[in-house]
Order: structure tokens, then sequence, then C-alpha cells
């Protein structure tokens, strides 16, 4: 329940913010937070702003980020370089999709 | 390709983790700034790449996640430079090698002359070869300056000289001047002598005084217009004069010659035996040679320069000397052939020294045939300018 709340809160915080960076069009990954996903072609994938990894195998890679979890199916998927911030990941990419 | 160079000059390790929450455990070594690249995915175990510094501090990692890690590749320089620090003798060798390499480069071993025209390249090279500026001189002993005031002062014809080391190279550039113009002063005294035995046939003298007319026969080096001149017929007093005058006169010219009326012609066969020697310096070191089983051959001698690049020549050069066999024929040629060879090259033989204003009027040739040759005397009578200029000496 304490939890449900918690959730519940922040989405409203969040709703608050967002009419704000709208309203004073600012860049919302600068403001929010929110990932900047890039995509190149099927072969290449960049994601800046994202929070941890939640699965990492070479046919399904799971990124925790502020807009919920970036599910990327591949073949052959390898992250080229990551750092706290930015992930690339190569392969040949089939579906990028959001689970909230 | 750059970031790859530069991981593998600071030396990185391939690790392999094996365990339940690998993604934990990299999630909480990238966000504790740990550079990693090249995640792969295999068999439920992850290989990643990461430097020798970020390796060490993922221990705690490891055990906070219950993950087992390990090293599964060394790669890079580090790496490779701890291994061979066992090897004394092989880092001994290639700092010998190295070594070597720069003694052998800080000599001359090709001295290659630019630029010149007139003069030979084998004397200028000679020249400073003299002065101790050769090939196998320390490069840093030379003082190229001085060498370049030397070779000017040395060829008056050298304005100037710019030295310089290519690699193991010495070029020599030259510029020479351009041939000055004959002095042709028209108020320097002078007076006109016979360049050769002549019949004067026209003369027409524009100053000086003429003391020969035409028929008159004249021997070499005669007066024929002199400077020297009275004022007027009364006046004593002498002046002298730039002598200027046209004359012609006829001269004689004779060649002789002989040629055999049998001809040695080589037939070239294809048969090569070759011989390769080393030159080092000036000694010549034989490697292979074939035997010569035939009698009549011909010597063709190729010296090539061995070179690093075209920058760094070397002090060997490989000798090819090939024998190239061929069978001696002697042909027999008509009388007639004979003859006409021979006066052709006499006839371009004598041509070679008639001057431009030189015009043929008479022309003889008179033949002799001994045994086996033809021998032919060629005399000719042309007209031309016999005036030559000379300083009157006061």
């Amino acid at each position: 329940m304490m939890r449900k709340n918690k959730t519940l809160g922040t989405l409203k915080k969040e709703n608050i913010r967002e009419q704000l960076t709208e309203a004073l069009d600012l860049p919302k990954e600068v403001v929010i937070n929110l990932p900047v996903i890039t995509l190149t072609g099927n072969k290449e994938i960049n994601i800046e702003n994202f929070s941890g990894l939640l699965e990492y195998t070479s046919q399904k890679i799971r990124l925790n980020t502020r807009s919920g979890i970036v599910v990327i199916d591949g073949i052959n998927l390898e992250a080229r370089n990551m750092t706290a911030e930015k992930i690339c990941i190569k392969g040949n990419i089939l579906h990028v999709s959001f689970v909230i | 390709m750059f970031l790859t160079l530069w991981n593998y000059l600071r030396g990185y390790v391939i690790v392999e983790v094996s365990g339940y929450s690998m993604e934990r455990f990299i999630n909480l070594a990238v966000n504790n700034h740990i550079y990693l690249w090249d995640i792969q995915e295999k068999d439920h175990k992850i290989y990643f790449k990461t430097s020798i510094q970020d390796f060490k501090r993922l221990k705690p990692y490891g055990k906070k996640t219950r993950c087992r890690f390990k090293i599964k590749l060394k790669q890079g320089v580090p790496f490779v430079a701890h291994k061979y620090k066992k090897r004394k003798m092989f880092t001994m060798g290639s700092i010998i090698f190295i070594l070597i390499l720069w003694v052998l480069t800080s000599f001359v071993w090709l001295v290659e002359v630019e630029g010149n025209k007139r003069i030979n390249s084998l004397d200028i090279i000679k020249a400073l070869e003299q002065k101790g500026y050769g090939t196998g001189s320390l490069k840093a002993k030379l003082h190229l300056r001085d060498a370049e005031a030397y070779l000017i002062n040395l060829y008056p014809d050298i304005i100037w000289v710019g030295i310089k080391f290519e690699g193991t190279r010495m070029v020599v550039q030259v510029a020479e001047s351009v041939p000055k113009p004959e002095n042709k002063d028209v108020n320097v005294p002078c007076n006109i002598i016979a360049k050769r035995d002549a019949l004067i046939t026209y003369i027409a003298t524009h100053k000086g005084m003429p003391l020969v007319k035409k028929g008159d026969t004249v021997k070499k080096g005669e007066l024929l217009v002199s400077g020297q001149m009275q004022l007027s017929p009364d006046d004593p007093t002498i002046y002298y004069t730039p002598s200027k005058a046209i004359i012609r006169g006829k001269t004689n010219y004779s060649a002789k010659g002989t040629i055999p009326l049998q001809k040695l012609t080589k037939d070239y066969t294809d048969n090569v035996r070759k011989k390769y020697s080393l030159k080092v310096f000036n000694r010549i070191v034989p490697l292979y040679n074939q035997k010569v089983p035939f009698q009549h051959f011909d010597r063709v001698i190729t010296n090539n320069q061995l070179r690093v690049t075209k920058l760094f020549p070397l002090p060997f050069a490989l000798e090819v000397e090939e024998r190239v066999e061929y069978i001696p024929k002697t042909t027999e040629i008509s009388e007639q052939d004979a003859k006409d060879e021979l006066v052709a090259k006499l006839w371009g033989e004598m041509s070679s020294y008639l001057s431009e204003s030189a015009v043929v009027q008479y022309r003889e040739v008179f033949f002799t045939k001994t045994e086996n040759s033809v021998s032919a005397t060629i005399n000719i009578i042309v007209e031309e300018d016999i005036g030559y200029v000379t300083l009157i000496a006061k």
C-alpha cells in the first residue's frame, strides 16, 4: 500500500515537472532524465540516460530507464562500450519496445 | 581505430563472469566508473574487456553480487613487455640491432650530384673525396658549408652549391653559371691572321691595313690585316685599330683510311653464364660463379646498389656479370661495297672538322688495293673564312 502511494506520488511530481519543461521549452532529457535512443538502421542502438542493466543475453537486453524498461530483441547483441550514462549496442536489432 | 590502439598500448584483460546476477555486477561496476567495452554473452557467461587498473577494482563487486570472475586473456603492450623482460638475450639483440642500424645510418654511403650539365659528376665526387667528403665518412664530422665553399672555389663555373643529407645519401646540388659570351669588344686593337695555308680568293677590309690581296698564297699564322696604322701617308704617327675584314681563301683537306675486305661479325647466342659477386666498400666478394663452357664471349656488368629505402642506400652492391656467348663469323665483302663504306666513313670524319662557312669546291678520291684491304685518300679543296682575330701585344 505504501509502495503504491509512493509511486503515485512520484508520478504526480513527474507530471508537474513535465508540464513545466513543456511550458518553458526545455530539453526533456536534461530536466527529467528521459532516455535518448538513437538507432542506426538495425545495426546499432545508442541509449543515453539509462539507470542499469536488468537482463543481458545475446538475444535480449533489458535496460531500466526513466520512461520504463527498454527491451531490445535481436541476434548477436553485444555492448560495444558502457558507462554509467551511456550504452552502445551492436548486432542485428529486431525489436525495441517499452514495458511499464 | 585509435581507441583500439590506445587500449592495446595501455593493456587490457578479457574477463569471464559467471553467476546468477551478472547484470547487477555489471551495473555496480559501471556505476562506480569502471569502463567496460565489448560486452558479450555466451552460454550464460558474460565476457567483457576492461583496463588493468579497473580490473583490480572489480573484486568487491564480485563479492557483493556473488559472481565469479576470472581473466580469460591478457592483451596489450604491458603484458608483452612483461613477457620479454625474462628474455634478456632477445632484448639485448633488439637493442644491438637498433644500435647497429643507428651507427650504419650515420655514415654517408652514396654521393649523388644533381643539376650539373657541363661538369662531370664523377669529377665533383672525386674532388669531394680528396677533401674527405667521400662515401664511408661519418656524417657528423662533415662540415657541409666548408665543402660547398671548397667546390665553389674549385670550379669557377659553379655559382651555387647546396649539399645535404638524405638518409645515408649525400646529395650535392649544383647550379652552373650561364657561359659568358665571347668578349667582342670592338675597341680593343687587334690583327687578323690566317687560320690555315690558303689561297686568298676574296678580301674586304672594313678596318685596318690589308697586307695581302686576292690571289696571294698565305701560310698559317701569317698576318693578313694589321691593326697598326699610320695616321695618314704624311704623318708617321702610329695608331691602333680593331681590324675587321672578311677574308675567304681556298684550303686543302685530306683524309686517309683503310678497310679490310673481311669483316668480323658477332652472332650472339642465347647461352648466358652469370657471375654474382657482392661489392663491399671497394672489395669484391664472389658469391656464385657459373662455369663458362664456351670460348668467345662478351661481358656485361651491372651494378645494383642495395638500399633499405630510396633514402638509405647501403654500402653493399650486387654485381652481376653476364657472359654472353657469340659465334665469330668472317664475311667477305665486295670491293665496291668496301670502297663505298670507306668513302662514307672518311667523308663523315672530314665534315666534322670543316667550319660552317666552308664550301666544297673540288673533291678527289684515290684507292689502293692490297691483298685483303682497301685504302683510300680523299683530297678536297674548300673555300672558307680564313681570318682569325688576335689581340695586338703592345
